[in-house]
């Protein structure tokens, strides 16, 4: 064994011709349509709707969704290589996409047939945007503690309660919105009783109660929503009541190798962008990277780069073969990659110095868009739970939780 | 229904190309092939009259095995069919001995209406292959497209020229090359390039179109070495606030006959 697996194989990356060629695509597209934007969108906190609709027509918007609900059937893999190449150029597109997977996903595991075919092509073809409402002011890796409340009247449910740090919420017009249908049976089984709702922009008494202002990430907004006596049918609910949290943690364990991968494009652009300048800029009569406290610094950034790009590829590997291993790989390349990012962003700053915190140089955003990552899709602490208590169910049939 | 060729070239990619500072010699080993890029323009105006009237559009191009991660990019795009003229040693074909196989292979693909490629490969930029292709195949040429309608069986196009715009007709059949600026090609979807993996690729070798390779080399011009060229910048420095540097600039640009 070679522990956590079975054997080397199991450590292999595979890439087909196409991932190649799908690669450069994207990063034609960021690189040419994009990157010349970054300016204005960061000005605007908006990215501008012939950009999405492009976006939407290239079908980036759902790549993973099958092919007969107007997606295109594309692989983890593929998905990792989309938000890696949106990293790299513009993070924040990366999550205006990556949130119509956390309104998908759920949907393609857990939608009724109906539900599937209402909501997914749509957004899969990028003419409806849609969002993931999950978190509140007081719960948001601790899904369980949400307060959000739905009650069934007859055949129908109303849901009153407040989600904030709703990433697209302010142009989506379809939601996934987590409420507690009834209270927990104990202490030990809080993640009971809970159940999503799909949720139409315009339903009375649903409304956007405020847009959040941030450091980073700036063109995908993060609002606030407001869910007041809103009435909805036993058909909108999404899976079977009580499943939410069973529900949210299955979305959040695909969403995961996304962020991983989107914060591995931004680890990579600050490795570009510090080597570049650093074989242009002189100082002492020598170029930076003549300096050896510089070269430490781009050689530590390319080791965790190189090591997150493995991770990342890795854990898609292990989700497209349908191995159940992917889910400590997966948090494994989230909590690394995130982290990589993060130091790698702050050694550009250091290599490009005052440069680097002008914010033309688009330097500093690096260290401003890489924050959230560490947060968001389940914290990196919680990540490391995760690693840990996976580990012991599945190589020694161990439930640190059940005891 | 209009029957479009449009040739294709895989190139090394001249951004990954390593050069050594001291001789000046270009590295090739183990660098990337990629489509030469203005084909990819070439291919999406053959693809908007295949839109425009119908129509068939077959890419074809000679090179080595590698050369199938092109055509299965054009597949990406929208091609037809795609042929590929395999043969490792193509690199060393001048103008006149590529112009002679694809002669050879466009004979045996069928009736071609309308073929079309880029002005330059990204590579050498000799501009030579159509020309000679076009002497061979008996077709009338128009270069430097800019724009291009087919109507009534005839070919319309702008040629971007150096002061001056020529618009030209040509009866079909006919031979175009297109400038860069002719279109911004499509990028294909995620489906779009897994479909085009599994699409078949006609492969011939120089035997299956009846060419000796040996005689190939004979009379052409022998490309012996290739190194690269480095222009040292001229950096100057204007003084002053910004409107006494700019008259200055504006002056210096004058002098140089940049600006009149």
């Amino acid at each position: 064994m070679v522990f956590p697996l079975a054997e080397l194989g199991d450590y292999a990356i595979t890439f087909r011709p196409e991932h190649e060629m799908f690669r450069k695509v994207v990063r034609e597209f960021f690189e040419k349509e994009v990157e010349p934007r970054v300016s204005e969108i960061e000005e605007n906190d908006r990215v501008p709707d012939d950009l999405l609709k492009k976006m939407g027509e290239m079908g980036l918007q759902g790549i993973a969704v099958p092919q007969e609900y107007g997606g295109q059937g594309g692989d983890q893999v593929s998905v990792a290589i989309f938000c890696e190449e949106a990293g790299r150029v513009y993070p924040a597109i990366m999550t205006l996409v990556g949130v119509n997977g956390l309104f998908t996903v759920p949907i393609m595991l857990f939608g009724t047939e109906e539900q599937k075919g209402r909501y997914l092509p749509p957004v899969a073809k990028g003419e409806k945007h849609s969002a993931h409402a999950t978190t509140e002011a007081g719960a948001g890796s601790d899904v369980a503690g949400i307060q959000t409340r739905a009650e069934r009247r007859g055949d129908r449910w109303v849901l009153n309660g407040r989600k904030a740090f709703i990433s697209g919420g302010d142009i989506a017009d379809y939601f996934v919105v987590l409420t507690r249908t009834s209270p927990p049976p104990s202490r030990k089984e809080r993640w009971k009783g809970l159940t999503f709702f799909i949720l139409e922009k315009g339903m009375r008494g649903f409304s956007v109660a405020r847009k959040m202002n941030k450091s980073g990430l700036k063109g995908s907004p993060i609002v606030e929503l407001q869910l007041d006596n809103v009435e909805v049918p036993d058909s909108n609910r999404l899976g079977n009541e009580g499943d939410g949290f069973k529900i949210a943690m299955e979305t959040f364990d695909h969403a995961r190798i996304g962020v991983a991968a989107q914060a591995l494009g931004i680890a990579q652009s600050a490795f570009e962008k510090s080597l570049n300048y650093a074989m242009q800029r002189s100082t002492f009569d020598r170029l930076l990277i003549q300096q050896q406290a510089i070269d430490n610094y781009l050689a530590d950034m390319l080791m965790k780069l190189v090591s997150a790009r493995h991770m990342v590829y890795w854990a898609s590997c292990l989700a497209d073969a349908g191995r159940k291993e992917y889910l400590i790989a997966a948090s494994m390349a989230k909590a690394y990659a995130t982290e990589a990012a993060e130091f790698a962003a702050i050694k550009a700053i250091s290599i490009h110095g005052g440069v680097g915190v002008v914010m033309d140089s688009h330097i500093e955003r690096m260290l401003r868009d890489v924050e959230i990552t560490k947060v968001y899709e389940g914290s990196n602490e919680i990540q490391r739970l995760v690693i840990i208590r996976q580990l012991l169910r599945q190589t020694l049939g161990f439930d640190p939780m059940g005891i | 229904m209009l029957n479009i060729v449009v040739l294709v070239k895989h190139v090394y990619d001249e951004n990954q190309l390593k050069v050594d500072r001291e001789s000046g010699k270009v590295n090739f080993e183990g660098v990337p092939g990629k489509i030469s890029d203005f084909d990819r323009s070439a291919l999406e105006a053959a693809l908007v009259l295949r839109s425009a009237g119908g129509g068939k559009v077959t890419s074809l191009t000679l090179g080595p095995e590698e050369a199938v991660k092109s055509l299965r990019e054009v597949m990406a795009m929208g091609a037809d069919q795609t042929i590929l003229i395999k043969d490792q040693s193509f690199y060393k074909m001048d103008a006149a001995a590529t112009a002679r196989v694809l002669h050879r292979a466009l004979e045996k693909a069928g009736p071609v209406d309308l073929l079309i490629c880029a002005e330059g490969s990204v590579d050498s930029y000799t501009s030579l292959l159509a020309p000679m292709l076009a002497e061979k195949l008996h077709l009338p040429l128009i270069t430097y497209a800019q724009s291009l309608q087919v109507k009534d069986g005839t070919v319309r196009a702008e040629r971007a020229l150096e002061k001056r715009v020529e618009v030209v007709e040509a009866k079909l059949p006919a031979f175009v090359t297109v400038t860069g600026e002719i279109n911004d090609p499509r990028i294909p979807t995620l489906l779009q390039i897994m479909a085009a993996m599994k699409k078949p690729v006609s492969t011939f070798t120089l035997a299956d179109l009846g060419i000796d390779p040996r005689d190939l080399g004979a009379g052409g011009y022998r490309l012996i070495e290739y190194s690269a060229k480095s222009r040292e910048r001229r950096r100057a420095m204007l003084e002053g606030t910004v409107p006494e540097a700019v008259s200055k600039l504006v002056d210096s640009l004058a002098r140089e006959g940049l600006v009149s």
